[in-house]
């Protein structure tokens, strides 16, 4: 095997590495949204694909050294580009259409499926990214330094700003996703083979542009929209298509009745009388008279006309997304009247600035699988529903039917919301039917809807006696609620255990547990815990640094609702960061006082994010200013300790950049996969932020404790 | 590449193939034994019962029971998941330990021409013999007995508090009854000598000498025709067709009262060439005066990527079902649909006028049309 301890520099390296940062960073937040179409993308799944997503590429980073020795340098920019000129494209078809031919028409992938395939299929795109890196170390060596390692890692990093700012801007409003990384992908392709030419490789250049042209080749025949359509939505007229930050929103029409999906799930269709008038009636029937409600969320134009009925009501609709309300006013025309005003943005505002007090408030949200969902269930989202209310108001949500039967799991996410909101509220009623209906008011709360709905003179298809048996649903009711007497713990922002407890609930689907991701994250430690001692740094300040970054996202999420938009300004200013302190790193002075120092200000920024949540929701621009500035001094320091950790490793460049990159995605993939579904969750945003500065600080010692730092201080 | 490396890429691959369940079902029974070899129980729990309908084939037991046709190695349990192989005989794990016990409208079943208008005390075991995608209860019917949380409540019980209700019949419903075939047959039995009536809400996915026996105490029975095409039976609810026909024959031909439900699911169920060949094979089967009920799917489940089913598409399979001969069909999940009413397929005209469970207008009279007189067949009085 040829030494790779004196290669010469090849031309274009800075460019490649920006490209292939974009590239990947851009094939990243394509492929996230992919996953949430196929599959319920809740945080345990993004947190399975982020992790193989860093494993793969870790694996493919240690690969290159070893297979890739004998590759000439001046090649080195061709064969990067040229290998992410086709995967990616292929990456993302593979993603679309694997759910579609391998799941059974209309159903959600099996999770085992999921697991394996996605490791099948992120496998060429990962590993040949993560090749990427040994070989980029490689071409930009200069007679054995190893500087090169942290130069890599910025230019990496300023790449991935780059790919992450054009989709972050351009994704969801200009082109879309798949003809957007096609054209980098072809960009790239081009830039390769100029940089093939300059370098006199002509047959490399000729490759590269035979690959584009092949690319756009494909692009022009093969209309990967059109067979997704046909696979998923067989024999409907598709109406409308958007890719929007808040997810792929998808309109049809099917016989006379027209679905709006958002990320595949039937989000708004007309017909489901039985829903629409549970969710109406049970509340308002409540509170009768000339009710003043809001509604958040749900299909307006079924919802409101049953809300009309009763006489004097006054109804305020409010939706937080604006690409969905505009799919409602073109598709299923909510009615206009002077008794309804509709309003956009999030509820949590609208609840603090509502003034008047509502007799009804009624909160449609889909399942709290995930942290955006969770936080309509919140204590804090109870408590500032109560003081919108009237002091008789009534509390309305819902969740997925428990009529006949409710297993364990069901009634822990039943039990867990109906405490969360008892903690508010005086009387918490559980009424089990088409879906659990939760209502809530200080005031009485009658189980006997279908009499309080004939009382208050409504006429309906579907909420009156004929099909509501007061006698039946109200001991079904006693029965449930009996069933629920448990002590859980309160479902909060910074500590969402519903989410947990639902993730659980849904892994039953598949008879997984949910100690299956632990089992991965197992395999991966033993794989790499051979890393010597002085890498553990690396390892700590990664799964520091992306648990900072996945904090301040949640944190901003919680506080303000949807985060689409400013999150690729946030992942941004944390690439941003590790690429400022990844040069500086390569500059500053090289001892085990400043590595302590660097990683000490990421295990405080990590203390002092956690406590900022708050400010975040009572001083908004205080505390998002405050986030900006921790997130991107965090992520500066982790770019420095990589950095001098990459100089205090006195071995080829090769290795030292392999084995720190790797640690480096081994400890971000630990971050991504754990906090998420798992810690925050189960131990709140504070304990979570104390642990992870606790191993920025353990790491830390581990590298200090390394023989490299004395021999080189003792130098 | 180290060897320590390889090692760690394959614990990775492995860790993620291991992850879940990915099992064949032929292979659950096998593997279940041998995860239990060792540690077997030596006796059954309290609500277990010696299973009928089993020959011995080895140390294991071929359960005759349903279509799946399993052979239960000792430790093993069947695919329904209540049957196991204890010391080489084979039992119901699901007797006098139901896991769902309400009291439901008859026509909540549905079942519209059995005495409507009175209530049933329904009860439910864990397991199912067949596994739909789009199951309702998957909680109870994809589980086993010992994972679901359960009553005490025996077969003489289940009669007398179905009397305390005040419910005229028992039905036996949620998950497949099959699977608790035991219990259920004890129950219905005792309530049979007492003059309750009993209900078999069911898949019908059963073989032929349990069913014959069963039809001695069952009064009506409501079978899930899925589908009518083995394609989609064995994709969709990983089952059979072809047995699901013989058990509609045999009610029938035993004089038990049958309805039919037919959940239409769009791009799986919804082709009306596919249920006017469904309608042809029931009327040739002389199975045309047994209501049939086009019920709308709503996402559940493991099938939640797809829209619910237009009314407009369960109106057309109504319509393709008169066309083809059937005298009574029905639309279920679309309250205040037309219909949900029944009129008398001689004068058209309508006899039952419902609203929901509740019949607003009765022209019925000792079940005949008060209009020309023709028979109406159901079982209309107590």
């Amino acid at each position: 095997m040829a030494k790779a301890t004196m290669p010469q520099r090849a031309d274009g390296w800075r460019v490649t590495t920006i490209l292939a940062g974009a590239i990947t960073a851009g094939t990243q937040i394509v492929l996230l949204r992919e996953v949430l179409c196929a599959f319920l993308g809740n945080e345990l799944v993004i947190g399975i694909m982020l992790f193989d997503w860093l494993a793969l590429t870790g694996i493919g980073v240690v690969l290159a050294r070893v297979w890739t020795a004998r590759l000439r340098p001046s090649l080195i920019p061709s064969v990067v580009l040229g290998s992410l000129l086709v995967l990616p494209p292929l990456t993302l078809v593979g993603f679309r259409l694997l759910p579609l031919l391998v799941a059974p028409p209309g159903s959600m992938l099996e999770i085992w499926i999921f697991l394996v395939g996605a490791v099948l299929v992120l496998s060429p795109v990962c590993l040949v990214s993560g090749a990427a890196f040994s070989l980029l170390v490689r071409a930009s060596a200069v007679g054995g330094g190893v500087n090169s390692v942290g130069s890599v890692y910025a230019w990496e990093a300023i790449g991935s700003l780059a790919g992450g700012a054009l989709f972050g801007v351009l994704l969801f409003d200009l082109v879309p996703s798949q003809d957007l990384l096609l054209l980098l992908c072809v960009g790239s392709g081009v830039a390769g083979a100029a940089m093939a030419f300059r370098a006199r490789e002509r047959r490399s250049a000729l490759l590269l542009l035979a690959g584009v042209l092949l690319l756009l080749i494909a692009r022009s025949v093969f209309d990967v929209n059109a067979l997704t359509f046909k696979l998923r939505y067989p024999g409907h007229t598709i109406l409308a298509h958007e890719e929007t930050p808040y997810g792929v929103l998808t309109a049809t029409r099917l016989g006379d009745q027209t679905t709006v999906f958002a990320n595949n799930i039937p989000l708004l269709a007309d017909g489901d009388v039985q829903n629409v008038e549970e969710t109406i009636h049970f509340a308002l029937a409540q509170r009768p008279r000339s009710p003043r409600v809001l509604i958040v969320g749900g299909n307006p134009s079924a919802l409101v006309p049953e809300a009309l009925k009763y006489a004097g009501s006054k109804v305020d609709c409010i939706e937080e997304n604006p690409w969905l309300r505009d799919f409602q006013q073109k598709f299923l025309q909510p009615p206009q009247n002077d008794r309804v005003q509709y309003f956009l943005g999030d509820f949590r505002q609208r609840l603090r600035s509502s003034t008047d007090g509502y007799d009804a408030i009624i909160l449609i949200s889909p399942e709290p699988s995930t942290l955006q969902s969770n936080r309509m269930y919140t204590r804090e989202s109870m408590r500032l529903a109560h003081q919108a209310l009237k002091s008789a108001g009534v509390l309305c949500l819902s969740l997925p039917s428990s009529e006949d039967y409710a297993g364990d799991d069901a009634k822990n996410v039943r039990a867990t919301l109906r405490n969360t909101i008892a903690e508010t509220f005086g009387n918490v009623l559980i009424l089990p039917a088409g879906h659990d209906i939760f209502l809530a008011s200080d005031s009485t709360l009658r189980a006997d809807v279908a009499a309080a709905i004939a009382g208050a003179g409504v006429v309906t298809t579907y909420a009156n006696a004929n099909y509501i048996q007061d006698d039946l649903l109200g001991d079904r009711a006693q029965r449930l609620s009996a069933s629920l007497q448990r002590a859980t713990p309160i479902n909060t922002d910074d500590h969402p255990v519903l989410m947990l407890a639902y993730i659980r609930y849904w892994l039953r689907f598949f008879s997984a547990e949910s100690w299956v991701p632990a089992l991965i994250f197992l395999a991966v430690l033993l794989f790499v815990v051979r890393a010597d001692r002085v890498s553990f740094g690396v390892v700590a300040a990664g799964c520091g640094g992306i648990i900072l970054e996945l904090m301040v996202l949640i944190i901003v999420q919680v506080g303000f609702g949807n985060v689409y938009k400013m999150s690729g300004a946030l992942i941004g200013l944390y690439m941003a960061g590790m690429s400022v302190g990844a040069f500086a790193g390569g500059g500053m002075k090289l001892t085990s006082r400043v590595y302590a120092a660097m990683q000490s200000g990421l295990a405080l920024t990590l203390l002092i994010t956690s406590s900022l949540q708050y400010g975040a929701s009572s001083r908004p621009l205080t505390g998002v200013a405050g986030l900006v500035v921790c997130l991107f001094v965090g992520s500066l320091a982790a770019g420095v300790v990589f950095a001098l950790t990459s100089r205090i490793m006195a071995r080829d460049p090769v290795k030292t950049g392999s084995r720190l990159y790797s640690a480096d995605l081994l400890g971000s993939a630990i971050g991504a996969l754990l906090v998420g579904p798992f810690l925050l969750p189960l131990l709140g945003v504070h304990v979570v932020a104390n642990a992870a500065a606790g191993v920025v600080v353990v790491g830390t010692i581990i590298s200090l404790t390394s023989p490299v730092w004395r021999v080189h201080e003792k130098a | 590449m180290k060897k320590r490396e390889f090692l760690g890429c394959c614990a990775f691959g492995a860790m993620n193939l291991i992850a879940a369940k990915p099992l064949p079902p032929r292979l659950h029974a096998e593997v279940d034994a041998w995860l239990n070899n060792g540690s077997a129980e030596d006796e059954p729990w309290k609500w277990s019962k010696e299973a009928l309908f089993v020959e011995q084939a080895g140390d294991s037991i071929h359960c005759l029971k349903c279509p799946n046709d399993c052979t239960i190695p000792v430790g093993g349990t069947g695919l329904c998941r209540n049957r196991v192989n204890v010391r080489g005989k084979l039992y119901s794990i699901a007797y006098g330990n139901p896991c769902a016990v309400h009291v439901d409208p008859i026509e909540k079943k549905p079942l519209l021409h059995f005495l409507p208008g009175t209530r049933a005390f329904s009860i439910a075991a864990a397991g199912c013999n067949l596994a739909c995608l789009n199951c309702q209860n998957w909680q109870i019917s994809q589980v086993s007995p010992k994972e679901t949380e359960n009553q005490d409540l025996m077969p003489r019980e289940v009669v007398n508090e179905c009397r305390r209700a005040g419910c005229a019949s028992i039905a036996y419903t949620y998950s497949e009854p099959t699977t608790f075939y035991e219990y259920a047959y004890d129950a219905a039995e005792i309530a049979h000598g007492e003059g309750i009536r009993n209900v078999w809400k069911s898949n019908g996915y059963i073989e032929e000498a349990p069913l014959r026996r069963l039809c001695r105490v069952i009064d009506a029975a409501n079978i899930d025709l899925k589908s009518f095409d083995e394609n989609i039976y064995a994709r969709l609810n990983a089952g059979k067709l072809a047995p699901v026909l013989r058990t509609l024959r045999i009610f029938h031909e035993m004089h038990v009262w049958l309805e039919i439900t037919n959940l239409v699911i769009p791009g799986w169920t919804d082709d009306l060439e596919m249920i006017r060949r469904m309608c042809a094979w029931l009327c040739k089967n002389g199975l045309d005066d047994v209501p049939l009920h086009f019920s709308r799917f709503t996402p559940l489940y493991k099938l939640n990527q797809l829209a619910p089913t237009p009314v407009k598409r369960l109106e057309e399979a109504h319509a393709a079902a008169v066309k083809e001969g059937i005298k009574y069909a029905y639309i279920g999940n679309v309250p205040g649909n037309a219909a949900e009413h029944t009129y008398c397929h001689h004068c058209k005209k309508m006899i039952l006028e419902r609203r929901g469970y509740s019949i607003v207008t009765n022209n019925l009279k000792n079940g005949k049309c008060m209009y020309c007189s023709t028979s109406i067949p159901g079982v209309w009085g107590l």
